[in-house]
């Protein structure tokens, strides 16, 4: 028991005994010498408690970057501590895997990502392009439109008959046809514009006589290059049966 | 009142029969021996075993006389500590596990962090607030980066003198906060509830 009796009050304030026994820095000796003391001193009992708590708190509240402070010039350059290593080591592990995850999105996703992005970029262009194209043509139906081209067509008895022409102005955006409809019961009709080489530009279905008997029907234009064109007046319902056939002949200025 | 006897009246009370002067001799050290050994054997487990073994025998060395100096009660408590934790250790290496505690269980929460609670925290955080910030850095390179002394005062351009007092003025601070709050709610110990 001779440590016990050797270490007393200011030797232990003195020397930092109780601070260096946390922080297990004591010789063998002076920590048997110390235990030997706090087994009979309540006081240093308490102390060493409060010590302990102390420690852990400063050394918990630096790993959490709460004693983080000004001083600057490690000129000994960074010394690593017991800690830090493991710290450092769990940072740089999470680094490496964060680069190693960035490179595998970069070299093998974003190429695949870039692909998707080209082709919405392409459809959504398509999509604006057919809605400008649905725009104009909706502003151009709303619009009043003078001058319009009108034909009433007439029947062809043979081939001699000659065609029924019509010249489209510049700028007009529709062509009026005007069909006289033999008298029938039918009260449906269907009236199919064809090109000269059999090609459908128009079929218009269940058209109605108006107040004068007579079927109007407007075509758009831009369907309608100057040329010959072959136009049929069936009566529905099917079996749709033939009542008349037209030619004809679009001019252009 | 049995609880503030002295050693070497414990001793002749519980040599005496009084079962009362038991719990207090367990009152006194129990805490002191459990402490000892959960540092060395930083399993709380073995360190509850250990404070069990020991005032088995301590109380076994009195009732049988065999305490030769009543006086010197805490040594004798002292030393039967470190005899158990000595049989523990023996123990572990015949088990093929080493002594160091680190070693013997991984998951296990340090010696220190047993330490630390949400009072210690919120202690440590006013005393922080209280500090400049130069004293913050004395505290953490001391503490945290574990530098020596004459190395914290050379980077700090201050005297090794003036790292001493703020850690002093430090813990000085901590201790009243602590102790504040440790009023406020319900002491807590590094302890476990007698078996």
């Amino acid at each position: 028991m001779k440590y016990h009796l050797a270490m007393m009050h200011p030797q232990i304030e003195d020397e930092e005994i109780i601070e260096r026994y946390v922080r297990k820095q004591l010789a063998e000796e002076e920590r048997k010498a110390f235990e030997e003391h706090f087994f009979g001193c309540n006081d240093c009992f308490d102390k060493l408690q409060v010590a302990e708590r102390f420690v852990a708190g400063v050394r918990d509240a630096a790993s959490r970057g709460m004693l983080a402070g000004e001083v600057e010039g490690r000129a000994g350059g960074w010394s690593w501590s017991a800690r830090q290593v493991p710290a450092f080591a769990i940072s740089a592990s999470a680094a490496l895997l964060l680069a190693g995850l960035s490179g595998w999105l970069y070299f093998s996703q974003m190429p695949k990502l870039r692909r998707q992005l080209s082709q919405s970029t392409e459809n959504l262009r398509a999509q604006q392009a057919a809605r400008a194209a649905l725009e104009h043509q909706i502003a151009s139906s709303i619009q009043a439109e003078a001058n319009l081209p009108l034909v009433m067509l007439q029947a062809r008895r043979d081939v001699q008959t000659a065609p029924n022409e019509v010249s489209i102005p510049s700028g007009a955006k529709h062509l009026v046809l005007w069909v006289e409809v033999p008298a029938g019961k039918s009260n449906s009709f269907r009236l199919q514009v064809d090109t000269a080489d059999n090609r459908t530009v128009e079929a218009l279905d269940n058209l109605q006589r108006n107040s004068y008997g007579a079927l109007a029907v407007s075509l758009p234009v831009e369907a309608l290059q100057p040329g010959d064109y072959r136009i049929s007046l069936t009566a529905g319902p099917s079996p749709a049966s033939l009542l008349a056939e037209y030619r004809l002949t679009i001019r252009r200025p | 009142m049995v609880s503030a006897l002295a050693d070497a009246e414990l001793v002749a009370s519980i040599q005496n029969g009084q079962t009362d002067a038991e719990a207090a001799l367990y009152e006194k050290y129990a805490a002191k021996v459990y402490y000892l050994a959960l540092r060395e054997s930083r399993l709380p487990h073995d360190a509850e075993d250990v404070r069990a073994e020991t005032f088995l025998r301590v109380l076994q060395a009195i009732r049988g006389k065999s305490l030769r100096s009543p006086d010197a009660l805490a040594s004798f408590i002292l030393g039967t500590t470190r005899n158990v934790l000595h049989e523990l250790f023996h123990r572990r290496k015949l088990a093929g596990k080493t002594k160091e505690p680190e070693a013997a269980d991984l998951s296990t929460p340090s010696h220190e962090e047993r330490f630390l609670d949400s009072e210690v925290q919120h202690a440590i955080e006013r005393t922080i607030v209280r500090l400049k910030p130069r004293e913050r850095d004395l505290l953490r390179m001391h503490f945290y980066e574990e530098l020596p002394t004459q190395e914290i005062a050379r980077r700090a351009g201050i005297a090794p003198e003036r790292v001493r007092l703020v850690k002093s003025r430090a813990l000085k601070h901590f201790r009243e906060f602590y102790w504040r709050l440790d009023r406020a709610s319900a002491p807590k110990k590094i302890d476990t509830p007698r078996r």
